[in-house]
This record gives C-alpha cells, structure tokens and sequence, in this order.
C-alpha cells in the first residue's frame, strides 16, 4: 500500500459528547450533546429528517458528522449534494449496541413478538442508509470494519472507491459517542487540500478518540497551508 | 486487468459442497425444514433452510461451525499478499443471544470485526477487512475485492461469506411480516414472503497474471460489477427498480459487454411481492430487446443474507459449466409480470457465454455482478 498517495478531502466534520467541528474551514465549538443540539433544523441540516424519532445514536451521528462534512466543503441543504456519492461507514463495533437494544426488547417481550423499528437498525450499513435516503445519495454503500488501523484503512477504501469510479465517497467512522466524517473526491479540485494517507491516519494505530484525530487533522491541514481562515 | 475466479466452495441447506448445492438446486425443491433450534410458535413461518449437523448452544458458533472446515484447506495455500474479506449481516449473533440469556460470553464477542479476527486467525492471514451492506454484502465485498485487484493494489483477495438462522434474525424478518408461511416462492403470482436460510462460501479472486504466475486454475471470471443505492426507504425498494437497473448498467459497462451478451440472470428473488416486481421491472427495461432466462435458488435454499451474494455467484459458475439454467425453485405459477423469463425447470443453454446476478438489500442497496467462463 502506498501510504505516500493523495487523497483529496472536501470536507472534514466531526462531533463528540462535548465539542463539534468542521476542520477545513476551522470553525466549531464546545457544547453539550451535539448531535442533540446541532439536529434542531436549519443548524446543520437545512430539512427535517423522516422517520428521525426512530433513530439510535449511531444513526444520529452519523448524520450530523456528514451534513458538518458537507457544510465544512461549502455544501449545505439536501439538494446540492452529488447524488452518485458513496458511502463508507466503519466502527469498531458495527450495531453491536443496537443489537443488544433489540434483542433484550423481545426477551422483554416473551420472545412472542420483536420491533420491526428496531431490527432494521440491526446492520451496521442502517445509518448510512438514513443518510443516503436523506440526502439522495445514490451511490455505493457498505460498512467497513478492520482488526486495526480503523481510519487509515477507512479512507484507502474509500481512495479504492473513487479510483473505480464513484464521483465522490463520504467516508465516516463513528463509535459510542463520537464521529467523524470524510468528504473525499478525486484529485483536481484547486480548492480541496490533498493530503497523504499516512498525514491522515496512522496505519497501525488502534482507534483513537475523534477529537484527539481532530487535532492532528488540524495541523496537517495548517501545515500544507491550506486551512480556510 | 482481469479478475479470475481460482477457487470457491459452499455450504447450504443441500449440504457441503459446490456439487452437493448444485445438485440440490436442480431439483428446484425447496431445501426448507421447520426450525427447532429455538420456539416458533409466535413467528410468521415455522420454516427455514437449515444446514445439516449445525448445534446451537455449543462452543462454536453457527458460522464458525460453518467455517471451520471450509477454511481449513485453505490456510497453507493462499498467496502471501492475500487480503480476506469477510461479508455477513449478523455473523456470531447467536452468541449475542446467549450473553442476553446469562450465558458468561462477553456481548463483544459477537462482532463482526471478532468475526474477522477468528477468520484472519484460522487462515494465518495478517490483512483483513469485514463489509457490511445488509444482503449485498458478498455481492459488496465481491465487487470491492474485483476493484483492488484491478487497480493493481491487491493480487489476491479472499472473499469469505457467511450467515446463520438464528432466533435474532428469524423473530425479526417476522415482526415485518417479510415471511411466506408456506415457504418462498419466488416470482410466483401468489407469493408471499421469504424464507430465512444459512450458508457460508469462499471465493478466491487473482489478477490473470497472478493466477498464471501460481498456476492456479481458472473457474471463470468476474468481468463485471455494479453497486448501486435506491436513497428511497429502509426496508422496501425503490419500486421502480431505477436503482438495480443503474447498478447493471454499470456491471455491463465494467465487463465492456451489450445486453444481449447475458445468456441467464440469477435474480434476488427473494419471495416478497416487492422486491421481485421491482427486479422484473428492471430487468425488462434493461434487456428490452428479448427477455433472458431468470431465476431465484431462494426457492430451494432460502435467503442467506449476507452470503447471498457470493452463494448465488458460485451457483452462476456452475451454471455456465454445466451449460444449465437453473430452475427457479418452488414455482407453481409464475406471476405475469415474470411471464416468459422465469422458468419452474431447468433449460438447457449450451451456448451461454455470461450470466448476470444480482442482488438487493434493505436500505436499497443494489448489486449486479457478472461472470463469464
């Protein structure tokens, strides 16, 4: 693998319990619950979301860290988003916390009867489902776990994704309480910094918290010169 | 560059082995069993494709009891750069079950990046990577394996798919009310839902040059794929079948061949009134100049999710061998929308040179892959 290759990011959002951010254009701030705080319409997303009452926190974080990704490449609003653009979700633990929810639901239940509403978020892919449905993404989709190195090997995937031909990939890695979204294109856009894959991610590295990749994300970003001011 | 297909194998409810699920395809008879795994008496259907010997509750889980002796032959003889590429939906989910009724299995357990971790362990292999894509995901891991290969980044991928039946998924399909009571009958006209099966395959993909390099023999080739996503809603498809129809599109772009290149097309096809008239649809619109043989193995050996994919394409393989085209299993009248294309026997087809599979899962993703010998 040649970690010495581009990739070129349009957009870097991310959230946590406490803090948001979009990276490009170095704006965010500290509050509390973001992805509770952020989903009020109009913040981050300019249309309310379907079915949105159903959703589990993973759904909700995903969501928000890419509308942030969106917003951060100077793309807000469901319709002016590429509807070709692909989706890569990968986490540690996949549903594995909605798995759980929805299986002690129907032992509650006897065993008799399970939810439906809460079965279909059983699939690691459910939140980028919701997010495709939002914002009319019509590309690939699929979620993508590692045994180590989760955002490096996150983001080559995504690298192999625009190589075979999808215009653009927003690539997310989300856990319990945190997030972080990817806006990646192919080269040539003069605006959209082009980083290596090693500035972005350590290959080997276990999962780190997002905000801790955040901060990395920032000096690489200012130190290719090319941060929004 | 051109991805060859140097080894696979399968287990399904006809048994071990590629020859064993063949043969029971041909029957066109349903492979489904009442489940006592676990209680039914609540669940829509009492029925499922159920692997023979398969004991819940035991050490192992479901798809490592399916695994195991697939993987076996297979751990001294990969290329050293092989990366393995897991698909399932729920994987070890059985062991999730067991923690949820007190058992002392740590609930992470059931992941599927432990699933990887097994896997990559059984094989001696260092790089792997687990897709997800509900019951796209061999269909997924397929096409993204064929990509790394022909970007060159990879000369070798293993794909390894796998699925069970288990309580969590079987009490699940039936709170959407998604089963047929009777068994699965796809593109049947009075079709009323899927039956839930399990299954487990491997499939291991080279550049032609590599597999020539390692003198390995070639089953066929991968010359085509597509994915695509409807952005329509989380468990119907788009009804259109506009998302599919995009996703072959590309396939036949990919393997740089006309429609009427396709000789058969093995169709999702799961049962459900839906999701087989929005490939009907899509089908027709496609191959609007003659229709093509179409058929569904969900009929015999059940939905097998997140090994759909890759099962189904095994079977495609075997079809193009054998110079078949399989029957689309448990028909008893086909629907009008399927008239002419789908088929209750099997049809001789000497001369077929491509055959087209695809593939649909909830949230709308779409698959279409394309094999040739």
């Amino acid at each position: 693998m040649n970690t010495t290759e581009s990739i070129c990011i349009r957009g870097i959002g991310w959230l946590n319990e406490e803090a948001w951010g979009r990276l490009l254009c170095d704006e965010g701030e500290t509050c509390a619950v973001p992805h509770a705080a952020l989903w009020k319409q109009g913040q981050v997303l300019a249309t309310p979301v379907k079915n949105s009452g159903r959703f589990d926190t993973a759904t909700r974080l995903t969501m928000v860290a890419v509308a942030l990704a969106l917003g951060d490449g100077g793309r807000c609003g469901v319709e002016s988003a590429g509807p070709g653009t692909g989706l890569l979700g990968g986490s540690r633990a996949g549903s594995a916390a909605t798995n759980r929810s929805y299986f002690q639901d129907y032992l509650q239940a006897g065993r008799t009867l399970a939810r439906g509403n809460l079965f279909i978020y059983t699939l690691p892919s459910s939140p980028l489902a919701e997010v495709a449905i939002h914002f009319g993404f019509t590309g690939p989709m699929f979620y993508a776990g590692f045994t180590g190195g989760a955002i490096y090997n996150l983001l080559a995937t995504a690298r192999t994704m625009l190589r075979e031909g999808t215009p653009e990939v927003i690539a997310i890695h989300a856990g319990e309480s945190d997030a972080i979204a990817f806006w990646m294109g192919p080269g040539g856009a003069a605006s959209a910094p082009v980083l290596t894959l090693d500035q972005v991610a350590v290959r080997e590295e276990a999962d780190q918290p997002v905000a801790q990749l955040a901060g990395r994300l920032r000096r690489a970003l200012k130190g290719n010169g090319t941060v929004c001011a | 560059m051109s991805v060859v297909v140097v080894q696979r194998e399968v287990v399904t409810a006809w048994g071990w082995g590629t020859a064993a699920c063949w043969s029971g395809i041909l029957t066109g008879r349903p492979a489904f069993a009442p489940v006592s795994r676990y209680d039914t008496r609540f669940f829509q259907s009492r029925l499922a494709a159920l692997i023979p010997g398969l004991t819940a509750g035991v050490e192992d889980s479901l798809v490592m009891q399916m695994l195991r002796p697939l993987l076996a032959p297979l751990a001294c003889t990969l290329p050293d750069d092989t990366l393995v590429v897991l698909a399932a939906t729920t994987g070890e989910v059985d062991l999730l079950e067991r923690h949820c009724l007190g058992a002392a299995i740590p609930p992470e357990e059931s992941c599927l990046t432990r699933l990887l971790e097994r896997v990559t362990g059984l094989l001696g292999a260092v790089d792997g990577c687990v897709i997800s894509a509900a019951c796209v995901s061999s269909s997924a891991a397929l096409a993204h394996g064929a990509a790394l290969v022909t970007t060159g980044e990879r000369a070798a991928v293993l794909v390894v798919a796998c699925d069970a039946v288990t309580e969590f998924v079987h009490a699940g399909f039936s709170s959407l009310m998604a089963l047929d009571p009777g068994g699965a009958r796809p593109f049947d006209k009075t079709r009323a839902g899927l039956t839930i099966g399990e299954a487990a395959g491997t499939m291991l993909l080279m550049s032609e040059a590599e597999a020539t390099r390692t003198r390995r023999p070639v089953l066929g080739r991968l010359a085509g794929w597509g994915l695509s996503g409807d952005a329509n809603h989380m468990t119907g498809p788009s009804r259109d079948g506009s998302g599919l129809e995009r996703a072959i599109i590309q396939a036949l772009a990919k393997a740089r061949v006309e429609p009427r290149a396709i000789g058969s097309i093995s169709a999702h096809g799961t049962g459900t009134p839906y999701n087989d008239s929005m490939e009907m649809k899509a089908f027709r619109r496609v191959f609007a100049e003659s229709s093509r043989p179409v058929y569904s193995v969900k009929g015999s050996i059940g939905h097998t999710m997140g090994a759909a994919g890759l099962v189904e394409l095994i079977l495609a393989l075997e079809s193009l061998k054998a110079g078949i085209v399989p029957p689309s299993a448990n028909l008893r009248e086909v629907d009008l929308e399927a008239q002419d294309w789908v088929h209750g026997t099997a049809l001789p087809a000497p001369d077929m040179r491509a055959v087209l599979s695809t593939n649909s899962g909830f949230g709308g993703i779409n698959s279409a892959l394309i094999v040739t010998p």
